[in-house]
């Protein structure tokens, strides 16, 4: 088996000439046990590199988190140009800075982070009996790697765009990696969901608004909450106290 | 045929040094080339009216596919790496709006299964083409993730196009056969893995 390996391999790393090529067209053809190497080998290739490009691209969202300054300011403007914006800007941020000092005792980002913390690192594998891709992702995501595990649900999305756990938890692993539209997108499609038991969409939008805590996210966020609360939706407890810290 | 070509900027030199070297300072160079350019997310959100995530994952596919043809001596100089790198993340973004409505994540894959199967007959290509599609990639990257951290690198690097000299110096082996042996081996234990029941 491993001598088939290799010999695939120096086929596909090598620049094999016209009678190599014929010669491996040939046992390919008539050797069905083979061209299943062959497929395996490609396939095995691939994979691997999926999970390079994954680990790529989480390094990457981490590079882009960091720089969120940076973001802010487009790089090619003259500064010159830029001072009475940045003094607007300053003026306006002490005053939102002092009004938050005053008016809300608790920030919304910290409540948040706190919820997140506390109840959102772990999806605990042994809920249910369902397939070894969902346990994969749950213990993708319980290790730590949120990208990885993200990319596992929204595999199982694909095939089956409805299933309602794996929107779920493509929504916390998003959520965990600071794609708050994404994390927006699939909370919203399972609180639309009618009929079920315990549905935390709603809350998880509000949440999500919160740690995102972009200008009328936070309104956005009481909104819904008060929702969650009158409808006696999944975490109503919470959000009541919630609303309650924010007033 | 007269080739004309651009005196790059010192930055987008190093940052093409370090793309071909081996090992830390490839991962340098990708950092770098990430960051240096990192300001067309923002205008991927304002010229395409792309939410942030799809305009960051344009950009990331966008640099894997560089640095994909930049090993692969696909960047030829003919513009600056900046104009370069934009053409293809304008492409990607266009892309994006194109699948927005069927709401396919995209997932970059450097060397394409599609590049691989160039080099045989199209006879043989659709027998291996078939076995392919009934793969379960899922299961397979599961497999993969359950290997032993030491024969998942070496599949990793691999794949990403390091020989296997490099991935000696890299995880402490003392010869390339060495890690050839190994790295065969690790890869008949994944297809035992894929196949058990």
């Amino acid at each position: 088996m491993m001598e088939n390996l290799e010999y695939i391999e120096d086929f596909f790393k090598s620049n094999p000439t016209e009678d190599q090529k014929k010669e491996f067209d040939q046992k390919i053809i008539s050797d069905p046990s083979f061209a299943e190497d062959v497929a395996f080998y490609l396939s095995a290739t691939q994979s691997a590199l999926d999970l390079v490009n994954a680990e790529k691209k989480e390094n990457f969202r981490k590079l882009y988190n960091q720089s969120v300054p940076a973001k802010v300011v487009d790089i090619k403007t003259p500064v010159r140009k830029l001072w009475r914006y940045v003094a607007a800007a300053a003026v306006i941020a002490s005053v939102f800075i002092i009004r938050l000092l005053i008016f809300s005792p608790v920030s919304v980002e910290e409540l948040a982070a706190k919820y997140e913390k506390e109840n959102l690192t772990n999806l605990g594998v042994s809920m249910s009996a369902r397939g070894d891709s969902m346990q994969l992702g749950k213990n993708l995501y319980n290790k730590g790697n949120a990208a990885q595990a993200l990319n596992v649900f929204e595999s199982i999305l694909s095939r089956n765009p409805t299933d309602f756990d794996a929107r779920e938890y493509a929504g916390i692993a998003a959520l965990h990696l600071k794609q708050y539209d994404k994390a927006l997108n699939y909370f919203a499609s399972i609180a639309s969901e009618k009929g079920y038991f315990s549905n935390p969409g709603k809350f998880y939008q509000a949440l999500t608004l919160m740690k995102r805590n972009r200008p009328k996210d936070k309104e956005e966020a009481i909104k819904l909450l008060k929702e969650v609360v009158i409808e006696n939706l999944s975490m109503s407890d919470i959000a009541k106290k919630w609303l309650d810290q924010m007033k | 045929m007269s080739v004309t070509k651009i005196i790059l900027h010192s930055t987008d030199q190093e940052i093409l040094h370090n793309l071909n070297q081996p090992g830390l300072m490839k991962r340098r160079g990708e950092e770098q080339f990430f960051n240096t350019y990192m300001y067309f997310i923002r205008e991927g959100m304002q010229k395409h009216s792309l939410s942030e995530d799809e305009a960051f994952d344009a950009y990331s596919d966008s640099i894997l596919s560089a640095i994909d043809k930049i090993i692969h001596g696909g960047f030829e100089g003919r513009s600056t790496l900046k104009t370069w790198l934009y053409q293809i993340f304008h492409h990607k973004c266009v892309d994006l709006i194109r699948k927005k409505t069927t709401n396919k994540s995209s997932v970059h894959q450097t060397i394409t299964l599609a590049d691989m199967l160039f080099q045989i007959s199209d006879t043989a290509k659709s027998v291996v083409q078939n076995l392919i599609d009934k793969t379960d990639w899922e299961q397979l990257r599961a497999k993969l993730n359950q290997l032993g951290e030491n024969c998942r690198q070496m599949l990793m690097l691999s794949a990403e196009g390091f020989s296997d000299k490099d991935i000696s110096g890299e995880l402490g082996y003392k010869t390339a056969d060495v890690v050839k042996t190994s790295r065969l081996r690790c890869l008949e234990k994944l297809r035992q893995l894929y196949k058990a029941p």
